[in-house]
């Protein structure tokens, strides 16, 4: 699905990211965890195309992708959620999402799109199909900037998956959730691989990490340290080093 | 959706008939307020396009002089092409100076897209005042005709008219385009970039479309005010105006397609019943637009005063 080879990026004399490699397989939830600092957001930027990289190659279903402007990233399948949550709030759910299903339609240089088009009850049912995948199909006509934060991040997810993806790329999209809050986007990211969406997730809360993920890289200093099942992963030496510290994985 | 942009339509062409209607009962004086207020409507409608997609431009008026002085080129000899025609040179040549144009400005944003803006638009005047040749220099083209089409082209009321439909059918234009695929993704843009692109929009040509398409109005209006004043200068093209056009904006609020309608109409009231005192108009106006700002920040909503104004 997804295969990374090799890339780098550095920034002045700060090598971010170095020689990364990762794949994400069909249907599969890839972890990428690494603590602050490590890259893991670099190599995001790096693969959803906000950076391009300095070298090594980026293949997305077997088409380079590495160095092209996001929107085209976006429309061979890949599309990536931010770690500050973004949405559309100056209408409803409906409307966020829908601009999710508008997204990758037509070129907007042809004059017939600049008049409506009769298409609207078609992309609000498309939108609507995304909110019930997410869950959120009852609040459809609230307004999504009165939407509390946790369902606020699921409403990112919502929208991300109303462009059609082949595959996701989630950035810490449990970050400042509460406990209940974290189990109910958990289980909504987990149900996505059952839709046909693989999933490269960055995140730092380790238990829905080693939960969700079927395998993980572990990136420190811009470089991978490991790579494995949460299992392996959770026994991995330099992991614990590096990256857990004291904290027990093994238990987790 | 679908509600939005019927009232949309119903808005621009009661504004349009309002200005027939007015121009019929009104004295010689009223009429050529509502001459100038129909002529502004087409500036203040095609800037909110420009400020959908995120950038508030203030190129406007200078993009307005090339319409202006297309048509007191082109309908002079050796051209001598209708006065309507080249009124919608006008548009087209500033719509094509905003696509060369948006390479380089659109590279920025925000504060930053406004002063290249500002820089870009006075470059511009610069330009119509130095290239002496083809402008005329700072005296500029006198005599311009008024479009031969009307019955009587010396009649002020057939002129209003003529101003009425073509703000009508812009109107409507710009009405379409606000509820279309494309009008709802600039919008997108507008709302934000990076979100935007990160879901396969293409968020540069989308941009570059709001700040073309809006050109184009400001080439229209450009056209109509030479022929209607009979002479471009670069006077025509100064800050006063283009204050005038982002203060319409501020107050009425671009959230909705009336909102800058309504700023508009708001201040042409004030600066009619200020009329004795000309002087203080200005500061009256710049009184509102402060306001406005600081009722829309505690309004939350940015520059976006629907709440207050136009609920």
């Amino acid at each position: 699905m997804l295969e990374v080879r090799e890339i780098s990026r550095a920034f002045g004399r700060l090598k971010a990211v170095e020689g990364v490699t990762l794949s994400v397989m069909k249907n599969q939830i890839r972890g990428l965890i690494g603590p602050n600092g490590s890259g893991k957001s670099t190599t995001m930027n790096l693969i959803s195309g906000s950076l391009k990289p300095s070298a090594g190659k980026i293949e997305l279903e077997g088409q380079r992708i590495e160095g092209k402007e996001p929107h085209r990233i976006a429309r061979l399948g890949l599309i990536r959620t931010f770690q500050l949550t973004r949405v559309f709030t100056s209408g409803t759910l409906l409307d966020a999402v829908a601009l999710g299903v508008r997204a990758a339609s037509g070129s907007p240089w042809s004059p017939a799109r600049w008049i409506p088009a009769g298409d609207q009850a078609e992309v609000n049912h498309a939108a609507l199909v995304a909110l019930e995948r997410m869950g959120l199909a009852h609040r459809a006509n609230e307004l999504a900037g009165s939407l509390p934060g946790g369902l606020r991040r699921i409403l990112t997810i919502a929208t991300a998956l109303a462009a059609k993806p082949k595959i996701m790329l989630l950035d810490e999209p449990l970050a400042g959730l509460n406990a209940t809050e974290k189990a109910e986007v958990a289980n909504r990211i987990e149900k996505l691989r059952t839709d046909d969406v693989s999933i490269l997730l960055v995140e730092h809360d380790m238990r829905s990490v080693m939960r969700l993920c079927d395998r993980i890289t572990v990136l420190n200093f811009g470089q991978v340290i490991a790579e494995g099942t949460p299992a392996e992963i959770g026994r991995h030496p330099d992991v614990i080093k590096a990256y857990l510290g004291q904290k027990r994985v093994r238990d987790a | 959706m679908m509600g939005a942009l019927h009232r949309d339509i119903a808005t621009i062409i009661i504004v349009g008939l309002a200005l027939v209607v007015g121009g019929l009962v009104g004295t010689p004086y009223i009429l050529g307020v509502l001459i100038i207020f129909g002529m502004v409507s087409i500036l203040v409608l095609s800037y909110r396009t420009i400020t959908t997609m995120g950038g508030w431009s203030f190129a406007h008026v200078a993009i307005m002089g090339i319409g202006g002085y297309s048509v007191a080129i082109f309908s002079k000899a050796p051209f001598e092409v209708p006065v309507l025609v080249a009124v919608a040179l006008g548009g087209v040549f500033a719509a094509l100076f905003a696509a060369i144009l948006s390479w380089p400005v659109l590279r920025t944003r925000q504060y930053y897209f406004f002063l290249s803006t500002f820089a870009a638009g006075e470059a511009l005047r610069q330009c119509f005042i130095q290239i002496k040749e083809i402008t005329g220099g700072t005296a500029g083209i006198a005599f311009i005709a008024r479009p031969g089409i009307l019955p009587d082209p010396s009649s002020a009321f057939q002129f209003l008219w003529l101003v009425a439909v073509i703000l009508v059918l812009l109107g409507l234009f710009y009405a379409a385009l606000d509820a279309s695929d494309t009008g709802k993704k600039i919008k997108a843009v507008g709302e934000d970039e990076a979100l935007s692109s990160s879901l396969g929009i293409d968020a540069w040509a989308l941009r570059a479309l709001g700040f073309i398409l809006g050109s184009f109005g400001a080439g229209i209006a450009g056209g109509l005010f030479a022929s209607y004043n009979g002479i471009m200068s670069p006077s025509d093209i100064n800050a006063m105006l283009m204050f005038k056009i982002v203060a319409a904006c501020v107050i009425g609020g671009t959230a909705r397609f009336s909102g800058p309608l309504l700023g508009l109409l708001f201040l042409t009231l004030i600066e009619e019943i200020f009329r004795f005192v000309p002087e203080f108009v200005p500061m009256i106006w710049g009184a509102l637009v402060i306001a406005a700002i600081i009722l829309s920040q505690r309004a939350g909503g940015g520059l976006k005063l629907r709440k207050v104004i136009n609920a």
